[in-house]
């Protein structure tokens, strides 16, 4: 009895002592999850306020977290790729018709058919081809209107393009912490 | 880069600034709002506080006729932060619940407060709209730093101004558009 109560205790010790003296390591998701509040416009905010009172001399506040501050500047893209699961398919569904949208940009024309620059004119009739297809136009067109839909006009992209530069810029530091 | 998508690239920028500026703006009237109300040991915070809320307050008012043709990104980024709290149950980078019916209440608030925006943005602010827009950040602002609930009374509240406004111009009769200094003025405002 004495010697496994021995024994549990020497575990506890090892336990203790790796947690302690052992480097702690954080793996880029996990870093990327922990620094996602921290990175939104929430997050930019609250150093702002915590900045001028720090320079006065007085205690700092934390409203990254609050309802009002997340409501506003919460950072739902990191939610997209480090959240939970139920937590990527929500924001994919409202998000993604703007982005692909925004990603598919306009369909570009090379090769030409009809234009001054002679040397880089194609043999035959027809109109100037398209890089993408006439297809890639519609859909982006669908995807407009679709997005148009769910935003209801108001366009929440803005927001999403602000989230996605602070998530580009928490990246970057998750890869230099972790390395 | 052609022309258009160079002056596409600008007004997505100019959204980005508006949008960070508008949370910023909020956490200069909450950094007055910490100031006072708190327990300061002399003078200074006061003077701090009250001049954080008064520079905040002047600031929305002369530069209303430049943000209010961005009003409608704002209240749509809150729209997206309440369309995730429908689905979700709690909002963007929080573990706390958040009650579904308020989020819904404050989507579709926002976003009728956003239509309306649009059309104060494509006109020339009278005196009228410029007390409305007033009325709708001061109850707007002030639901957000009670409550939830009182969000959801306060944005109703700065709908109703902007309702107010809407209407009022829709009675006076055929709006003025906005338009460079110096450019024709809209057709249905030429004389004779």
């Amino acid at each position: 009895m004495a010697a496994r109560a021995s024994v549990s205790q020497c575990d506890r010790d090892q336990s203790s002592l790796s947690r302690t003296l052992l480097p702690q390591t954080q793996t880029f998701s996990q870093c990327m999850a922990a620094n996602s509040s921290t990175f939104s416009l929430a997050g930019l905010a609250q150093g702002g306020v915590n900045a001028a009172l720090s320079a006065m001399g007085k205690s700092g506040v934390s409203f990254e977290n609050t309802w009002r501050a997340t409501l506003l500047g919460g950072n739902p893209i990191s939610g997209t790729l480090f959240g939970s699961p139920s937590d990527a398919g929500t924001s994919a569904a409202a998000t993604t018709p703007g982005l692909l949208e925004m990603g598919m940009g306009t369909v570009t024309t090379w090769g030409r058919r009809t234009s001054d620059v002679l040397s880089l004119n194609l043999a035959g009739k027809g109109g100037l081809p398209l890089a993408l297809g006439d297809a890639s136009a519609g859909v982006r067109g669908w995807l407009g209107t679709a997005n148009s839909v769910l935003s209801l006009g108001l366009d929440f992209t803005t927001r999403l393009e602000i989230d996605a530069a602070l998530s580009a810029l928490e990246a970057a530091y998750c890869e230099y912490k972790t390395q | 880069m052609s022309e258009e998508r160079r002056s596409r690239l600008t007004m997505h920028l100019l959204r980005m600034c508006v949008y960070v500026g508008a949370v910023f703006w909020l956490a200069l009237v909450y950094l007055g709002w910490v100031l006072i109300s708190g327990s300061p040991t002399g003078w200074h915070p006061y003077v701090v506080g009250w001049t954080a809320l008064a520079v905040a307050g002047l600031l929305m008012v002369a530069t209303m006729s430049r943000w209010v043709k961005y009003l409608r990104f704002v209240l749509g980024g809150l729209m997206l932060g309440a369309l995730l709290a429908i689905v979700d149950g709690h909002l963007p980078n929080s573990r706390a619940p958040f009650p579904r019916l308020v989020a819904g209440e404050l989507a579709v608030l926002s976003a009728a407060c956003g239509l309306i925006s649009h059309t104060l943005a494509a006109r020339q602010l009278t005196s009228f709209d410029r007390v409305a827009l007033v009325g709708f950040v001061a109850a707007a602002v002030g639901g957000l730093f009670k409550g939830p609930q009182a969000a959801v009374a306060g944005l109703a509240l700065g709908f109703a101004f902007l309702l107010a406004a809407w209407v009022r111009e829709r009675r006076a009769g055929p709006p003025k558009r906005r338009g460079r200094p110096g450019s024709a003025p809209h057709p249905s405002h030429r004389p004779g």
